[in-house]
């Protein structure tokens, strides 16, 4: 369909709505998040108002992918489509709050699962494990922050199966993914962080 | 006909700026609290 040039305009709009959003569902399941937002975003907002039903089965997608890409939803949108299984995540992934997050994973699983984004919505952990630790970097507020004091707040989240080697590798992974300017020093039991936006948004990261 | 990207007012609809430190949550000031207690170094 990409490639038939002009004649894409002759297409109905309906069409081109159902081909947008089957075609960005599959790239959230490829992993690419930019095509998926794109064409998720196309067909939310070239479906027609009328059609709340459809609009708020395209935002079951969209919304996940947004959120990546460090776009909340607002919480009238939730509530305005009957999405409010959302709230407690979304809220949980803003505020760092793993607890909130699992907790509300878990009470709306079987909704998540139905709607197949329970294991992509399980994927926002990492993100809200960069905003804890961002939290916690600001509350320390130096450079140099002993792995020690992230320990303290996972457990404070309730998080107590993460052991420090665990706790490197995330924050390994959450450095190599450009969400931490910085570097471990594993004998140091550290993480040393950039003196300048060593947490870049996560929309300026995923743009890149 | 077909609505561009930026189009519709987007303003009620997705959240940019959750990110930023200018206010303080109740979970924030809870953390802050909570590491202070640990005998970490508080800013």
């Amino acid at each position: 369909i990409d490639n038939c040039g002009s004649l894409y305009h002759d297409f109905l709009m309906s069409d081109k709505v159902a081909y947008n959003y089957f075609l960005g569902r599959k790239a959230m399941f490829d992993a690419d998040l930019n095509l998926a937002e794109k064409s998720l975003l196309y067909a939310f907002r070239n479906c027609p108002a009328d059609s709340m039903s459809n609009k708020r089965k395209i935002l079951i997608y969209l919304i996940p992918v947004k959120m990546f890409l460090g776009h909340m939803p607002t919480s009238q949108l939730l509530h305005e489509y009957r999405l409010d299984e959302f709230q407690d995540v979304v809220a949980g992934v803003k505020d760092g709050n793993l607890a909130q997050l699992d907790g509300a994973l878990a009470a709306n699983e079987a909704f998540f699962i139905k709607c197949g984004i329970f294991l992509m919505l399980e994927k926002l952990r990492m993100i809200t494990f960069r905003t804890l630790f961002k939290k916690v970097s600001q509350i320390v507020g130096t450079a140099q922050i002993p792995l020690d004091a992230f320990q303290t707040a996972l457990r404070f989240v309730g998080v107590t199966d993460v052991d420090m080697d665990e706790l490197e590798c995330i924050i390994a992974n959450l450095i190599a993914s450009k969400k931490i300017k910085g570097y471990l020093s594993h004998q140091h039991q550290k993480l040393v962080i950039s003196k300048m936006n060593a947490f870049p948004t996560l929309s300026g990261v995923s743009s890149n | 006909a077909e609505r561009a990207e930026g189009e519709e007012d987007d303003v009620n609809v997705w959240e940019d700026n959750w990110d930023d430190e200018t206010h303080e949550s109740e979970f924030s000031k809870q953390l802050k609290e909570e590491l202070r207690k640990s005998g970490h170094q508080v800013a």
